[in-house]
């Protein structure tokens, strides 16, 4: 490899080589260090402690983090980590959805820690390399490139030298070196970001990954919480891993009997009844557009509103059309579920590769209601520019999908121009306007580059510098925690606003997604319905991120008689396939129930580890009120017969004879109220003082009640 | 008696093109079920929930004269 790097003119700064030893019953015993200041590169043992009560994935991330940083770290300090895992699970090729990666870092937007999963090989390629994490501290002088050979052994820091600076263009030139031959691209995944998280603080981190159908290099995305700008700041150029051989029982299971039933039940379930429920091998994720759309929680104009008569034009129906057919789109081994869809030959209409025919992953369907249905654009060609951008730049679809609607309501209202804008004609549905503030934000010029400082910083820049009304700017900005809002409409359902508001990490729905059942089946009516929900489902998809698990197999694909079940918003079946699989990778025999509480101590870390950085109390799990209700008269005008009618039979407010002001403000008294209620009941819970921080019961019953943790958590508790 | 169907999401396409909603006439009172597969010819498999006024229901469900019935297809969602 020295050679090959030499070859190529690129230097090396720093090597490791290290024994080669097989991963047992889920892990490899040890973690990877690299700190990119003095190019310190060190094996870091697994402890029986951290799998324990961390886990895996998440959990070590946290875990690597916690013990990294102080409480006045900020995320651009060389002290701050970016830690990528795969959790246990992660790596097994007999289950659907298993090759997810988890990375932790602090958070350039919320200021805290983040984290956030994706799919992609690298995860699992680390592992069977012989690393459970990689944790990387410090900053580089100059771009560099981590090469981890997982055959040779050997970890490597490497000059990058000169080179693009987007990630679709990163990507080829690595594949080229570190994958020469046809055979070799299936070994490597490269975790890399583009121009876009140079200049913005919403970057991601495109996962790699080698589709061997089409033979072309895919990718999915590390979206949320700006750390690809993290990984820019440590001018980290790529992450590459080699690593040839992956087998069935590379993650060296306990007992793979065990996972091979689970997996054999799964791989029938989708065999049998995918086509008759949500085509997710054909579709990926686009049938939540129509079903949205329907239901009216899809996001249009900055979440103004929740359906479009154009909205079909987005929906899965077209992306059936557009979608390259024919081929398992998994983005790992194994996964039958196949939902990572590619649009192949879109010809860029614009920006510095105008005129190239790509290929475009996805989008999904955050991305259609993101860039899509939010920003009031439903071209279907202008929706895959953009996300093709996105992806190239390394800029969080989410978020721009965001910023965008944010800004475009903005200039609607007046409250920014083409003065201040550059000439930008920012309203809904200009195709165009977006795509050119998102070429600035790559650039780092112009208004874009003040737009790729996020929601949170836009609305005190605009107040500040523009003499926008703070109060509004607050009510319409979609984010909470510094986040920008993930894509579902959640005004009608007050248990989806605690999903969003009482997360730890700010408003992204893979905490938990529970406006089904509040809303429209209306199974969770009181408070302590919501309330157990917003226990129940917060841990439970915890889970999936300290294992290395996808969410989607769990309930994108449910067994035939779930419906029939007690309590079919669990799926019991796949419930009972985790605890199985877990005993079958680890060995630890648990129940249901631990499955909860491993999942609970970590969430509550991160609770915690919120309360280290400044966060963490109750006034931080306030949100944006357009998330509660109706924040102008255009909105309650527009769903007027049901805001009427919820005022006379909940609040008690007879609407006959009331202007629409008035009414506004009786329905967000209502509303905010009944927010603070839920809160209420969610903290006590959870275990939680009033106040929003762990009790030490809490902490001593989930055994994370570690010296520094309970001196912490007893400097925020209410006095008694 | 009648009886309202309405279709959602992936649900849609078992009904008539273009449409999402039918009406079913009866002769009396028969569960959804039963309805969908007898007087409507559509298969259950895949049928996630059903919700009647805002409440879940069982498949098991007879509804009224005039209800409108809203079928649920499978749904992950976020």
């Amino acid at each position: 490899m020295r050679e090959q790097a030499a070859a190529k003119g690129r230097k090396i700064l720093a090597s490791l080589d290290y024994p080669l030893r097989p991963v047992e019953k889920g892990y490899a015993n040890r973690s990877l260090y690299v700190n990119l200041t003095d190019r310190a590169i060190l094996s870091k043992p697994v402890t029986d402690e951290m799998k324990e009560i961390f886990i895996g994935g998440r959990g070590f991330g946290l875990w690597y983090l916690w013990n990294a940083v102080t409480e006045k770290t900020k995320w651009d300090d060389p002290e701050n980590e970016i830690v990528i895992s795969a959790g246990p699970i992660g790596g097994i090729t007999q289950y659907p959805g298993a090759g997810k990666s988890i990375v932790v870092t602090l958070s350039p937007t919320t200021g805290t820690v983040i984290d956030s999963n994706v799919g992609g090989h690298f995860g699992p390629l680390l592992k069977f390399s012989g690393w459970d994490a990689l944790e990387i501290q410090g900053q580089a002088e100059k771009d560099v490139i981590i090469f981890i050979d997982g055959n040779a052994g050997r970890v490597t820091i490497e000059e990058a030298g000169p080179g693009p600076g987007d990630s679709h263009l990163i990507i080829e030139q690595l594949m080229d070196i570190y994958a020469p031959t046809e055979e070799d691209k299936r070994h490597v995944s490269v975790v890399t970001t583009g121009t876009g998280a140079e200049h913005t603080l919403i970057g991601m981190l495109n996962f790699s990954f080698y589709d061997l159908h089409r033979k072309i290099v895919r990718v999915k995305q590390a979206g949320r919480g700006g750390t690809g700008t993290v990984f820019r700041a440590k001018k980290i150029r790529a992450l590459v891993v080699k690593y040839a051989g992956v087998k069935g029982d590379s993650n060296g299971p306990a007992d793979k009997k065990k996972i091979n039933a689970a997996g054999i039940r799964l791989h029938r379930e989708i065999a049998a009844l995918d086509d008759r429920q949500c085509r997710m091998r054909r579709t990926g994720t686009t049938y939540l557009v129509q079903i949205m759309n329907d239901h009216d929680i899809l996001p249009v104009h900055n979440f103004k509103f929740g359906s479009h008569p154009d909205a079909h034009r987005l929906n899965d129906r077209y992306w059936r059309t557009r979608f390259s057919p024919g081929k398992a789109d998994g983005c790992w081994y194994g996964c039958t579920l196949a939902c990572a869809h590619v649009a192949m030959e879109h010809r860029l209409k614009t920006g510095p590769y105008k005129g190239q025919v790509v290929a475009v992953d996805g989008p999904e369907y955050e991305t259609i209601a993101g860039v899509g249905s939010n920003c009031g654009i439903f071209d279907p060609d202008s929706v895959l520019e953009l996300n093709f951008y996105c992806d190239t730049y390394g800029i969080d679809t989410i978020s721009f999908g965001n910023i965008t609607a944010f800004l475009m309501e903005c200039f609607e209202k007046g409250i920014i121009n083409e003065k201040i804008t550059g000439g930008l004609k920012l309203t809904f549905g200009n195709a165009e306007a977006a795509l050119e503030l998102l070429h600035q934000m790559a650039r780092g010029e112009g208004f874009g580059r003040l737009a790729g400082q996020g929601v949170r910083r836009l609305k005190r820049i605009l107040a500040e510098q523009y003499g926008a009304d703070a109060a509004f700017l607050q009510d319409i900005g979609m984010e909470a925690k510094g986040l920008e809002y993930s894509l579902y409409v959640s005004k009608e359902s007050l248990a989806q606003q605690g999903g969003y508001g009482l997360t730890n990490k700010g408003p992204q729905h893979d905490e938990a997604w529970l406006i089904f059942m509040d809303m429209v089946l209306n199974q969770i009516p009181t408070f302590e319905d919501k309330a157990e929900a917003l226990y129940y489902f917060p841990m439970f998809r915890t889970w999936f991120s300290l294992n290395g698990l996808c969410k989607l197999p769990w309930n994108d694909i449910v067994p035939a008689d779930n419906a029939d079940t007690d309590e079919p918003a669990k799926v019991p079946e796949h419930v009972e396939n985790y605890v199985n699989l877990f005993s079958g990778v680890t060995g630890r025999n648990i129940t249901k129930e631990d499955l909860i509480t491993m999942s609970e101590a970590v969430y509550n870390f991160q609770r915690v580890f919120n309360l280290k950085m400044g966060f963490g109390t109750r006034e931080h799990d306030a949100v944006p009120y357009r998330s509660l209700g109706p924040a102008t008269v255009e909105e309650y005008e527009s769903r007027a017969d049901r805001y009427d009618r919820q005022l006379k039979e909940l609040a008690g407010f007879d609407p006959e004879g009331k202007s629409t002001e008035e009414k506004l403000r009786a329905l967000r008294k209502y509303r905010e109220d009944q927010y603070q209620r839920l809160i209420d009941a969610v903290y006590a819970r959870r275990g939680w003082a009033a106040n929003g921080v762990p009790t030490l019961e809490t902490l001593k019953r989930l055994k994370i009640d570690f010296p520094d943790v309970v001196a912490l958590v007893e400097k925020h508790l209410p006095r008694q | 008696m009648k009886v309202i169907i309405r279709a959602t999401g992936t649900f849609r396409e078992r009904f008539p093109q273009g449409q999402d909603r039918v009406v079913v006439r009866l002769e009396r009172p028969l569960p959804v079920k039963e309805i969908l597969t007898e007087k409507l010819g559509i298969g259950t498999e895949g049928l996630a929930a059903v919700v009647v006024d805002g409440q879940y229901k069982s498949r098991d469900y007879v509804p009224a004269d005039g209800e409108e019935v809203i079928l649920v297809s499978p749904l992950g969602g976020g």
